[in-house]
């Protein structure tokens, strides 16, 4: 049997350093995706996608954001969507899947899990899947302890499917909440366990993976990154699954740390490192820069012409943390010798710059803009 | 730049050509009076130099005449000694030409050149600006300081950088100035520095963010609030509507029922053998109580017979007791009695000699008061004899000092007329004393004074008559001197002297006797030091009454001693009553503590005698009652035994015991069924509670079903708003906001301080540049304030002179402000001249406030400008300028506008 196995889709999420239009093309991406993630299961011939939580991002999202997937997933009738509720999108008397369920938002091929029995989701292979139900935000008990005891058919193929941290897997603060047994799908005899919650790829072991987001949301993310979406293969019972990645994402999102800026030379270099990210199509990078460092006047101007203009325009969206300051000396003051008036503010400036302080940073802000109306200055009388 | 023609037409008050005529190098004056069109003319010249003729704008239109119309202006000048013309007409039929010389330009091709001749910069779309706005002065504008604009100030500017070897780059300066300032404009506002434009709206919207998204939070939490309760409601509506529950709770009540009935008549038997056996307790108690005061009763009888034959014993004591007691009281009254009445006769004897006592000693102050009032009356007499001998001599001081006065005249008169008679000395010889007669009289030697004439006779002789010369005066002072001794002698005769040597004597006498009755009031004084200031007459008076009323006191006392002893004393000894008063007082003391021994004895006698009545009394009362107490238990004890006798009360007893026994049994057989129930209070609540809420079901389901619909209503709501995705948008809205209103912050703050530092760098820069400026102005300064140095602002106006002081250009008058504010355009006027740039200076009205010798030097200084550059004065004073000797203008109408090509 060959399934889809997917997660956190986090439709309605927003960025916060994003502006209105990158913003707009973001959360359009995510809903996308939906369709790529049915156009993979047509192009494997998988008849089933899991979707392991966190559909949405929001336990109250607007009424066309509640839509927008399954809508997408109502465009692929021959495509059966199995969904469990993540810790974003619980399963509370008032949340978003009685809100499906109320307003019949729910297309025929998609399968809401809320109740933590076994479901037979592929007659022709007796597949019957076993759905972890989060009933609240966060719990403190593994809802997945339940699967080693639930009864299926003999010779059942029995596919986990769960959200939450598994134990012992990771250090962070997730795993406090929502656990997962490390051997789950031995102790249940699964065939193979699909989690939910890391935004990034991540194999646990042989039957158990995390597949995570299919469009990438953080500039941060564990494993691989995000950006893929899975197709399993798995031919029994007690047949090992083989698991492939496929790219679903549009959007590529790195991080880029402790850039330093001296000289021309690194602005040039930091430019090629972001369009070398993705050189065929830079307009789908997201990009964040850590930058500091110290220019003189005229490199100042390169970094705002060239990194500020022009590597801006050309990504999806350059998040810049930090900045260059300026590193103007007394050589850079005779660039104003055309007015010893401007060189004589320039200069008391300076010394504001050099003695330090917030007034200094001022100064030094205040110093730049002078060099920069300077240029404007000359260029209008040129 | 020498103008040389001015033509205009269809300026305001001109509606046809006119032209201005005289022009020429130097000074120029146009002398008119109001209204003549001075001012018009300014107009004309200002507007061909600098509003564009293509415009429409308000100084355009008003440029026209009332009756509407094209205004057309041409100026002819000379510049680099090429003939110039320039000629606009505006409005309908617009043009704009500038012939330089040879060359001719028209249109905005014109209006370019001309503004590059004379450095002007186009200032929006009608007016082109520059230094020139402060050159060409209109009627009002030399009172104040020229204000410049950009062009103005670039074109000083220029003026002044020429002049300077270094290169200040102010202009540059302030080309950035203006360049932050507006940036700065665009975040703040210039006046106030108040957030305006984006920053503002930033600040709004980062306000209206906050709050917007506190807004959703609490609407979140209100959700959540909701979604709790929710759950509970239904929870709670699920248990109200299960049928199981009901039925549970049915059954309940009816077992809670019978328990309720069962209880019920428990309690009634209980209460009944409670009854009967608190009847057969009561009764019980009710026969031991009877038998108990039966037996009571008995043992009363008995003690009652025993105290009454006590008592009457003690009976017959107590009264022999109260008649010993009352003998003892009465013999201790008649001593009381006897006791008293010898006190009352030591107290007579004692007031008796305390009386006499008293008149003794009145009778021995009446001596002395007789004594004293003797003494007084010698000396009253003594004052009477001094004042009959001062009032027998009346020379006093008044008279005296007038006679001394009168005498005093007559002697002065007496000596003044002696001074002026003739002196008459003879020295005869003894033999010949008798021969000469002087008046008839025998002369002797010596000297004789001849107030009239005299007649001299010497026997054998002659006769001779001396007559004294006779002054003018010597007759008033004969007869002055008769008047003072008349007047002398009348005061004599009213003094009664015979001379003024007898008054003399009179007034010492006088003296003496003041001095007498003076001593005699002393003594008299010293005698009755109490009367002080008391006349003497009434001092007297006054001792006689006082002596009189002691003496009639005194016989009153006497008297009535007298009758006292007849009346109270009596048969008292003759010693007693002449007894001395300590003997008389101690006397009366043993008498009265021997009233109060026999007081005492008679009050311990009364108190024994009361004391044993009181106790015969009490003695009889206890014996009376014991009596009546036992003939009433004996009666009372009859009475029961006939009712019942005591055989027939113990049978009862004994039934009533075994009644009581039977109750208690019952008593206890229901409690201890009743032990093993629940309280029926407690079952009665349990089924009140119950039947309550059965009726109460119904409502209580409907509220609940009406609180869900309403939290469902309102989660729906919330939900429908995508109230999560609202608040992550608004939180990240905030976010946004919060970085713009921090960038714009630190814009703004960069902006400030490079405002405040070009600034400074720019005043700075200015006032070492200004060096020029100053220099070009000083003689022209120095030549109308003599001595006085200039100070410049940054703003190339006049901040200050110094002559002994410094003196701010504000404070001074209106009139030297004026002519400050004159040489301030001369110099620039003079600076633009320097550098080659045409420059000419127009005066309309202006200098009207100076004083002649200002005015004077004022002309000296325009004069000696002139040599340079034109200098033209328009003025409705002909006189008052007529000094100036500069070519005299006028105005003429001609036919036509003449173009010189």
């Amino acid at each position: 049997m060959k399934f889809i196995h997917t997660s956190d889709w986090q439709i309605g999420k927003t960025f916060s350093f994003a502006d209105d239009d990158t913003l707009g093309a973001l959360q359009a991406a995510r809903v996308d995706v939906v369709r790529n993630i049915g156009a993979l299961a047509r192009q494997e011939g998988a008849a089933c996608v899991l979707v392991a939580g966190d559909i949405y991002e929001h336990e109250t999202p607007e009424r066309r954001t509640l839509h927008q997937p399954m809508e997408r997933m109502r465009q692929f009738p021959d495509v059966q969507w199995h969904l469990i509720p993540g810790n974003h999108d619980a399963d509370t008397p008032e949340g978003v899947w009685a809100r499906l369920r109320r307003e019949d938002a729910v297309p025929d091929n998609v399968h809401l899990h809320t109740c933590p029995q076994a479901v037979e989701i592929d007659k022709a292979h007796n597949a019957w899947l076993l759905p972890a139900v989060l009933k609240r935000r966060h719990t403190l008990s593994d809802l997945t302890d339940y699967m080693n005891d639930e009864v299926t058919p003999p010779d059942a193929l029995r596919i986990g499917l769960a959200h939450g941290s598994v134990v012992g897997f990771s250090n962070g603060q997730e795993a406090k909440h929502n656990p997962i047994a490390l051997d789950r799908a031995k102790q249940a005899g699964l065939a193979y366990l699909g989690l939910g919650d890391w935004h990034g790829f991540c194999q646990i072991d042989a039957r158990t993976c995390y597949s995570g987001t299919p469009e990438t949301d953080r500039f941060v993310t564990g494993g691989a990154g995000g950006g893929e979406t899975l197709v399993v293969t798995v031919d029994g019972p007690c047949a090992q699954p083989v698991i492939s990645r496929y790219r679903t994402g549009k959007y590529i999102w790195r991080k880029l740390e402790d850039i330093v800026l001296t000289n021309g030379e690194d602005i040039e270099a930091l430019e090629a490192r972001v369009r070398g990210i993705n050189p065929d199509n830079p307009s789908i990078v997201m990009a964040w820069l850590e930058v500091s460092g110290l220019l003189g006047v005229d490199d100042l101007r390169k970094y705002e012409s060239v990194i500020l203009t022009r590597l801006q325009s050309a990504v999806a969206c350059l998040r810049i943390t930090g900045a260059p300051q300026l590193a103007a000396g007394a050589q850079d003051l005779e660039r104003l010798d055309a007015s010893a008036t401007v060189k004589v503010a320039a200069q008391e400036l300076l010394q504001m710059v050099e003695q330090g302080g917030e007034e200094g940073a001022v100064a030094r802000e205040a110093l730049q803009r002078l060099f920069l109306f300077w240029h404007e200055v000359e260029g209008a009388a040129a | 730049m020498i103008l040389t023609d001015i033509q205009l037409e269809c300026v305001r008050r001109f509606t046809s050509p006119v032209r201005l005529e005289g022009l020429g190098k130097g000074l120029n004056v146009l002398a008119a009076p109001n209204e003549a069109g001075k001012s018009t003319l300014l107009m004309a010249l200002r507007a061909a130099l600098t509003l564009r003729h293509g415009s429409k704008a308000q100084p355009v239109k008003e440029m026209q005449p009332y009756g509407g119309g094209a205004p057309h202006i041409g100026v002819g000048f000379e510049w680099s000694g090429k003939p110039c013309w320039l000629e606009k007409r505006f409005m309908k039929g617009a043009f704009a030409r500038l012939d330089l010389g040879q060359e001719r330009f028209d249109g905005d091709t014109a209006e370019e050149r001309l503004n590059a001749l004379l450095e002007l910069e186009k200032d929006g779309r009608t007016e082109a600006t520059g230094l020139w706005n402060a050159l060409l002065v209109r009627q009002g504008e030399s009172f104040v300081a020229p204000v410049l604009n950009n062009a103005g100030r670039s074109s000083i500017q220029n003026c002044l950088e020429q002049g300077v070897q270094e290169v200040t780059g102010i202009a540059a300066a302030g080309a950035l100035l203006e360049r932050v300032k507006a940036r700065l404009g665009q975040l703040q506002t210039a006046a106030t520095g108040r957030p305006t434009g984006r920053y503002k709206q930033l600040l709004d919207d980062q306000a209206k963010a906050a709050e917007n998204l506190k807004s959703l939070h609490a609407k979140r939490t209100a959700l959540e609030e909701d979604l709790v309760l929710l759950e509970q409601t239904r929870r709670t509506l699920r248990e109200q509507e299960n049928p199981e529950r009901q039925k549970q709770e049915e059954q309940e009540l009816h077992k809670l029922r019978e328990e309720r009935d069962r209880l019920r008549n428990l309690d009634a038997e209980e209460k009944a053998a409670q009854a009967r056996k608190a009847a057969a307790l009561q009764q019980f108690q009710n026969i031991r109580d009877e038998e108990e005061r039966r037996k009571e009763y008995r043992a009363e009888c008995t003690r009652l017979e025993q105290v009454i034959a006590a008592s009457t014993q003690e009976l017959a004591e107590l009264a022999e007791h109260e008649k010993a007691a009352n003998l003892r009281y009465q013999a201790a009254q008649a001593e009381c009695q006897k006791a008293v009445q010898q006190h009352q006769v030591r107290r007579a004897i004692l007031h008796h000699v305390m009386q006499q006592r008293e008149v003794q000693h009145m009778e021995a102050a009446l001596l002395r008061q007789r004594e004293n009032l003797k003494h007084v009356q010698e000396r009253f007499a003594q004052i009477e004899q001094a004042q009959v001998a001062f009032d027998a001599l009346p020379m006093d001081e008044a008279k005296i000092q007038r006679l001394r006065k009168a005498a005093q005249k007559v002697a002065t008169l007496e000596q003044h007329l002696q001074a002026q008679a003739t002196v008459l000395e003879m020295d005869l010889l003894p033999q010949a004393q008798q021969r000469v007669v002087l008046n008839g009289q025998a002369c002797a030697s010596g000297k004789s004074l001849l107030h009239a004439p005299a007649e001299l006779q010497i026997e054998g002789i002659g006769r001779f008559i001396i007559t004294p010369s006779v002054g003018g005066d010597t007759v008033e002072l004969q007869q002055a001197l008769q008047i003072a001794q008349a007047a002398l002698t009348d005061l004599l005769q009213q003094a009664g002297c015979l001379n003024v040597e007898d008054a003399e004597q009179q007034y010492e006498k006088h003296c003496l006797a003041e001095r007498q009755l003076k001593e005699a009031k002393a003594v008299f004084a010293a005698t009755a030091p109490s009367k002080k200031g008391v006349n003497p007459d009434q001092v007297l008076l006054e001792l006689r009454h006082v002596l009189a009323k002691e003496e009639a006191a005194y016989a009153q006392k006497k008297q009535t001693l007298a009758q006292n002893l007849a009346s109270q004393i009596g048969s008292a000894d003759e010693c007693d009553l002449n007894c001395q008063p300590d003997e008389a007082v101690q006397q009366e003391q043993e008498a009265a503590l021997a009233v109060d021994r026999a007081r005492e004895k008679e009050r311990d006698a009364q108190q024994a005698l009361i004391t044993a009545k009181t106790a015969l009394d009490k003695a009889n009362a206890a014996q009376q009652q014991h009596e009546v107490g036992l003939t009433r238990v004996q009666r009372e004890l009859a009475l029961w035994q006939g009712r019942e006798p005591d055989v027939a009360l113990a049978q009862r007893k004994q039934l009533c015991q075994q009644e009581q026994e039977a109750a208690q049994a019952a008593v206890e057989h229901c409690e201890h069924a009743r032990q093993k129930e629940r309280p029926l209070a407690v079952v009665e609540s349990g089924i009140q509670r119950r039947e309550q809420a059965q009726k109460t079901d119904g409502e209580t389901i409907a509220r609940l079903r009406e609180d869900i619909r309403e939290r469902e209503t309102r989660v729906r709501g919330a939900e429908g708003e995508g109230l999560d995705e609202r608040i992550a948008e608004a939180d990240r809205l905030q976010q946004r906001l919060n970085m713009e209103v921090a960038a714009c912050t630190r814009d703004r703050s960069a902006l400030v301080l490079l405002d405040q530092v070009l600034s400074k760098a720019e005043q700075e820069q200015t006032a070492r540049y200004m060096g020029p400026l100053v220099k070009t102005m000083q003689p022209a300064f120095s030549a109308l304030f003599p001595g006085a140095e200039l100070e410049m602002d940054a703003d190339f106006g006049v901040a200050a002179l110094s002559r002994n002081q410094r003196e701010d250009v504000a404070d001074l008058s209106d009139g030297t402000r004026e002519q400050i504010a004159v040489l301030v355009r001369l110099g620039f006027a003079e600076m633009l001249h320097g550098r080659g740039v045409p420059a000419i200076l127009v005066l309309d009205d202006a200098l009207s406030f100076a004083d002649p010798m200002r005015l004077e030097r004022l002309f000296d200084v325009l004069a000696e400008a002139a040599t340079r550059f034109q200098i033209l004065i328009f003025t409705c004073h002909a006189q008052l300028f007529a000094p100036l000797r500069g070519r005299m203008l006028s105005l003429r109408p001609q036919e036509s506008f003449t173009s010189p090509r």
